[in-house]
């Protein structure tokens, strides 16, 4: 039990369930409030202000000063007070508080409210007269000291009456009030000259605590003078820092423009290309710095031999067009491929082999990370966004529009897809859920499916024929058309077959999201297949060419090792390197590495990394040309044939046939999706690819962008792009993880080209990383690698990751689960509550008069503090029982059999027990049986008139008086009952008296369990007020209030309490008392029920009771049960 | 600064930078915007009284490239004008793109929505406010059941208290919920 209450204490304010509650419930009561009474909104202010005051200000010596202040001043101090406030709140929401939990737990944002700000700025002068009275009194001493001791008049300050602590606090005030003022909604005017006031009191008392440091030369002044200068250049050099940064993003402002014309979605587009350009910015320099430049410097160009001269017969064509075009020549002996690179493996100084991998694998996870960390801050951005059906209404109402929106065309698109939204949603909500098969579409559907499941396959089929072409001997590749082949063919279907799969889907004639959906699906399995095809062609045909080079080196290998005795790995197994003499790179034989001419003849073009780092620049650069040229023929010269020919021409050719091009915001992005990922897999044999693929975004960049504001109109159908963002990375995740894919295979399977590139001395190319590692560590260690490697450890590894999956899916099922629930929650309670305004309205229009006058006429009728009360209860309910007497026996019976029940209970072991335990414990329980069986009558009758208050008291009043406690409870009930501006008296008063109590009103002691609880309750709860001496004021104002709210229905309750014995106890409460339209009376009568042996004292402070069984009630309740033992050790 | 001509001093500018969500370089975008607006009017160089009292009126200032098609130009100017009447002076210019920079946090935005949309100025979004907002966002191409039918829904989607209109506490738990308002509710300089 001691266990239970800090745990409680700890979880409840964190776990998000009561504020979300709150926040949908508590505000409406309490702008009804605002708008009814300013003065309670004002208190609202200034117990903000207060708390504000206490956490950061110190207290001030000279009310008076600031009570005389004048308005500009005043007007200071109140934004000072609201800029804390606004502070104060942030920073307490994230702590646990308790404040929080009472009524007044709306948001952060509080201060925006826009009955703060009418008071704030508004110039009722009967506001801001009520406005001054309260920040002067309270919330003001912050700024008064302030003022006060910095402001105008300078004689208070120089006399040393303010310590130096005090100023050092001001100005960290006053920085704080600098750093906030942009975030309160007020007047430019305002906030400037709250920044001057500020600004100046911060220069000045940073001169005079200077003056005093210059004269002091303590050390520890001479380091505070030392942080004050430190801190004033960070700050200036902070924002310099963000200027310079702010400009050096390029593109920034022709990002702008094209978002200002065609709104976010299309910006989307750019963006991403530009965030493409960083990650592939950042790829350049790794490979740059670790791999090119230190193989230019370093290498020696001699041994390089067959790596780095082209052969003689290839010098001659080297530098024709159509050889550069091909990446032959110069360009394939150059670092950006592959087999430029020595695999010159120094035990010392820079391990270019080893470098080379390490980069490679560093660029790859460096990928994963950027993608991965893109796509949680995206989410962290829209975490609030998932819901996707909520407001439907509201938020195309509110939201809507889209503010950067400055093209008439897009405006126009713009409301035009707004109009039809609107419809749409309409016709949604009009006939939801009304499913109708049409065979005809069905049909068009299943075969368009298969019609594009038929272009993917011939997609597929194509490419691998072509591939397989390509490696045909070399007489038949010598046209132009052969060299090509695959790039454009590739290049073809990746451009043609989307227009295709458009024309398909319209076809379809699904919802236009679903339409883009099912295309981007379609574009990005294309594309997956052709990448696909290709590599799986590519390392068909590189299996080909091993074999042709371990044939041509086994025969014509021997001729030559034997001629020439240069022939690399002729050395320790006297085979070939065909025959994998290498795998081990320290043979301890310097190779020579150079080949003879005719050997490099023979194995001319047999470099199968570069060969495929070859193909996949070709793509790449292919890819741009197309790019351009669609872009030039699709876009551009169709605009200006649309233009210039619309006057001439039979139809309006704007309107018609060809129109102007639409940016295809879908497409283009899988486009980069589709380049990056040809780039990712082309990275490793290919070092120079990021560099071209960089010079081509940059160029897209431009051409696109010029293109869209030159020649596009804008998309009729306005997507949006804030949830698309994380689709469009999620596909690029998926691109890249598939593209690193037969990269791995390559490296841990391939066997290296003997002639070229890093790795020619090793059997694989991941070979180099395990040898280093073993050569790293000590020898005992290399078993314990083994068996890492090895199945045993493999396996289990594998089912455990697995089990973690597992789990972890689980879990967010779980939790998605919970999340619904409690949506549903939400909703249901909503709706109950809109039930329940509608009823409350229904009743005072049924019965008359409101609340408030009731009360009114209650406190009229109890003008003091005596017992007339009571007599006049008693004569109401034996006239209304008659009528109200089944239902009261039914209650009557549920309350006696629950006692019963909880009688026989001894112990307290479980919650529920203890709490059923609680009203019962102890001598009283019958006088309460009794008690509890009068009580119902009352609440019958209080059933059939929703707003007779005065019953509750009287009820209440009669069981106090069975106790022989009646007149100070009815005394106490007066004052809780005078209303809304009595409450902080009557609390004060109920407080004094509670003080007084305990001594004296100290029940007999081992019986009275339930008499510690409520005493300890209440002490505690006394604790809380006086921490924040408005809260029950607050509290008392919510209840007037909300508890017209929670009467008649009690299923809201159910919903709302979370643990067992807060529903037991909250149906007790309705058992007894339900039906009393206000449930302070209510929660009156029940404490006065659970402790019926007479403790006025506690009942006296009852009026303070949250009413409704909300979060903070469920608290108390616990608390309550964790405490007994320890009372009773009391 | 290495500006030749100076628009503002170095400690208007540092106020201003503390007073809204731009850098330095984009007050003297904003500047510029807003002397593009009315380049006989609006001096060069900005004394303090020349940022407070030139006011550009608001059929200029909604000839502004951002705001010419925006629906609700001016509502927005009217919200941010410290006259009430819509004319504008450089700071609430300033004020106003502040506002509506894509650095500004939420709340803050949030509050001048409710402010913008609130056309009767009563604190509540009515059913005029609604229909006013609606009619100018779909250009009265609605149908007036039309309009009638979905000012209900919002109201039923949104109206805790069933009050028949959405007080500044209703618009916020909706709105902030939106998906799409973070990332429309701006506009770029």
């Amino acid at each position: 039990m001691h266990a239970i209450r800090p745990f409680f204490h700890k979880v409840e304010p964190t776990s998000p369930q009561p504020s979300v509650d709150r926040l949908s419930v508590s505000f409406a009561p309490e702008e009804r409030s605002v708008c009814s009474d300013s003065s309670v909104r004002v208190n609202v202010m200034a117990a903000s202000g207060t708390l504000a005051a206490n956490g950061y200000g110190d207290a001030s010596p000279d009310k008076a000063a600031a009570l005389g202040a004048e308005e500009d001043d005043e007007d200071y101090s109140v934004s000072i007070s609201a800029i804390m406030q606004r502070r104060a709140s942030t920073r307490r929401s994230k702590r646990a508080s308790r404040h929080r939990r009472g009524s007044h737990a709306r948001r952060p944002s509080s201060p925006f409210s826009p009955d703060a700000d009418s008071a704030s700025i508004g110039a009722s002068g009967h506001q801001s007269r009520r406005r001054s009275s309260v920040f002067t009194t309270s919330s003001a001493d912050t700024a008064a000291s302030v003022e006060g001791s910095g402001g105008a008049d300078g004689g208070v300050l120089p006399s040393a009456a303010v310590s130096q602590e005090q100023i050092l606090e001001n100005l960290r005030v006053h920085k704080e009030v600098l750093s906030g003022v942009k975030m309160q909604p007020w007047g430019m005017r305002r906030k400037l000259r709250l920044v001057r006031q500020a600004k100046t009191y911060v220069k000045r008392h940073e001169g005079q605590l200077h003056e005093r440091f210059a004269n002091s030369h303590n050390t520890r002044d001479i380091m505070a003078r030392f942080n004050l200068w430190m801190l004033k250049r960070w700050q200036r050099g902070k924002r310099e820092v963000a200027n310079l940064l702010n400009m050096l993003i390029p593109w920034e402002l022709r990002i702008k423009e094209i978002e200002s014309h065609f709104g976010s979605v299309v910006a989307s587009y750019f963006t991403f290309l530009r965030w493409l350009c960083w990650v592939n910015f950042v790829i350049v320099i790794v490979i740059l710095a670790f791999v090119t430049v230190p193989e230019i410097l370093t290498a020696d160009s001699k041994s390089g031999g067959e790596r780095k001269e082209m052969l003689p017969e290839e010098r001659a064509t080297a530098y024709n067009l159509y050889k550069l075009w091909d990446f032959e020549g110069p360009l394939k002996y150059s670092p950006l491929f592959y087999g430029y690179y020595t695999d010159d493996d120094r035990q010392k100084g820079y391990r270019l082999p080893f470098a080379y991998f390490m980069t490679g694998l560093a660029v790859y996870v460096y990928s994963f990370v950027a993608t991965l960390r893109k796509m949680a801050s995206n989410s962290r951005m829209s975490k609030l966004s998932e819901k996707e059906d909520e407001c439907v209404f509201t938020w195309k109402l509110f939201a809507g529009w889209d503010y950067m929106i400055g093209n008439a065309e897009t405006a126009h698109n713009r409301v035009a897809s707004t109009v039809l939204g609107f419809k749409e949603a309409l016709v949604e909500e009009a006939e939801k859920q009304r499913e109708e098969r049409n065979w005809r579409i069905m049909t068009v559907r299943v075969a368009v499916n298969l019609l594009v499941l038929g272009l993917l396959v011939s997609s597929a089929y194509a490419v691998v024929e072509v591939v397989a072409r390509s490696t045909d001997d070399e007489a038949t590749r010598n046209s132009v058309w052969r060299q090509n082949e695959t790039t454009v063919v590739v290049t073809v279907v990746n451009n043609l077959f989307p227009l295709l799969f458009e024309l398909l889907g319209i076809l379809e004639r699904y919802h236009p999201r679903k339409t883009l959906r099912l295309q981007l699906a379609r574009i990005m399995a294309l594309n997956l297949t052709n990448i696909y095809t290709l590599i799986f062609s590519m390392f068909k045909k590189i299996n080909k060419m091993m074999c042709y080079v371990a044939r041509c080196e086994t025969p014509g290998g021997a001729t030559g090792a034997t001629s020439t005795a240069t022939t690399p790995g002729a050395g320790a197994s006297g085979t070939t390197p065909a025959a994998g003499g290498k795998g081990v790179p320290g043979d301890g034989q310097k190779r020579t590495s150079q080949f003879d001419l005719e050997t490099r003849r023979r194995l001319h073009g047999l470099c199968w990394e570069t060969m495929f780092g070859q193909e996949m620049v070709k793509m790449t650069v292919m890819d741009l040309v197309m790019t351009v040229g669609g872009t030039l023929f699709i876009d551009f010269f169709r605009a200006v044939f649309v233009r210039v020919m619309n006057n001439c021409w039979c139809w309006d050719l704007e309107k018609k046939f060809p129109q102007y091009g639409d940016f295809k915001i879908a497409e283009n992005i899988l486009h980069l999706v589709n380049n990056q990922g040809m780039v990712w897999m082309g990275m490793f044999f290919s070092p120079g690819l990021p560099l071209i693929n960089l010079v081509k975004l940059a160029i897209m960049m431009y051409l696109r962008s010029w293109a869209v504001l030159t020649c596009n109109v804008p998309h009729e159908v306005v997507f949006r792009a804030s949830r698309s963002n994380n689709f469009y990375l999620a596909l690029l995740l998926t691109m890249l993880f598939l593209c690193v894919l037969p990269v791995g295979y390559a490296m841990v399977r391939l066997r290296p080209s003997v002639h070229c590139g890093p790795f020619s001395r090793y059997l694989h190319t991941a070979d180099i990383f395990t040898n280093s590692l073993r050569n790293a560590l000590p020898a005992f260690l290399h078993d314990a690698l083994n068996y890492m490697a090895s199945p045993g450890i493999v396996i289990p590894l594998l089912l455990l990751l697995f089990l973690v999956i597992y789990y972890l899916l689980s879990l967010t099922n779980s939790l998605r689960e919970a999340n619904n629930d409690l949506k549903i929650q939400l909703r249901r309670e909503r709706t109950e509550e809109r039930r329940k305004m509608f009823q409350i309205v229904d009743g005072r229009r049924g019965g008359g008069g409101d609340l408030a006058d009731k009360w009114r006429r209650l406190t009229a009728a109890l003008p003091s503090a005596g017992t007339p009360g009571t007599p006049d209860g008693d004569g109401k309910v034996p006239a209304s029982a008659a009528a109200a007497k089944p239902e009261t026996n039914r209650r009557k019976e549920l309350l006696a059999r629950l006692l019963k029940h909880a009688l026989r209970k001894s112990s307290a072991t479980s919650d529920e027990e203890s709490m059923a335990q609680t009203p019962t414990d102890g001598p009283a329980a019958r006088t309460q049986v009794a008690a509890l069986a009068e009580q119902p009558d009352g609440d019958a009758t209080d059933a059939e008139q929703p707003d007779c208050l005065p019953e509750d008291d009287e009820q209440a009043a009669k069981v106090a008086k069975r106790a022989s406690r009646a007149a100070r409870t009815s005394k106490a009930r007066s004052n809780g009952g005078q209303g809304i501006r009595d409450a902080v008296h009557a609390l004060t008063s109920s407080k004094a008296k509670d003080r007084a109590q305990p001594q004296p009103a100290g029940p007999p002691a081992a019986a009275h369990h339930p008499h510690h609880h409520h005493h300890y309750r209440r002490d505690r709860r006394e604790r809380r007020e006086r921490d924040s001496p408005s809260a029950s004021s607050r509290r008392e104002r919510e209840d007037s209030v909300a508890s017209s709210w929670s009467d008649n229905i009690p299923e809201i309750r159910i919903s709302k309490t979370e643990s067992s014995e807060c529903v037991l106890d909250d149906s007790l409460l309705d058992g007894v008392l339900d039906g009393g339209p206000d449930s302070v009376p209510d929660d009156e009568a029940a404490s006065t029920s659970r402790t019926t042996s007479g403790s006025a004292w506690s009942q006296a402070a009852e009026p303070q009771r949250p009413s409704k069984s909300g979060s903070s009630d469920t608290i108390v309740a616990v608390e309550d049960l964790a405490n007994p033992t320890k009372d009773a050790g009391v | 600064m290495g500006n030749k001509l100076v628009t503002f001093t170095e400690e208007q500018l540092n106020d201003y930078q503390d007073c809204t969500f731009f850098t330095r370089k984009e007050i003297l975008r904003v500047h510029k915007k807003f002397r593009e607006l009315q380049p006989d009017l609006v001096p060069r160089t900005m004394t303090k009284d020349d940022a407070v009292h030139v006011r550009v009126a608001r059929d200029i200032m909604e000839r502004l490239p951002e705001l010419r098609e925006n629906p609700f130009k001016s509502r927005i100017c009217e919200v941010f004008s410290s006259d009430g009447k819509g004319n504008l002076s450089f700071e609430d210019f300033l004020d106003m793109l502040s506002i509506l920079n894509e650095h500004a946090p939420r709340d803050i935005k949030v509050y001048y929505a409710f402010k913008i949309y609130d056309f009767d100025n009563d604190q509540f979004l009515g059913p005029s406010d609604l229909q006013q907002t609606l009619r100018l966002l779909t250009q009265s191409q609605l149908l007036p059941e039309e309009m009638t039918q979905v000012c209900e829904k919002v109201v039923d989607e949104c109206d805790v208290d069933a009050d028949g209109r959405l007080s500044y506490m209703e618009f916020e738990h909706v709105i902030t919920r939106a998906p799409d308002f973070l990332s429309t509710f701006h506009i770029r300089i």
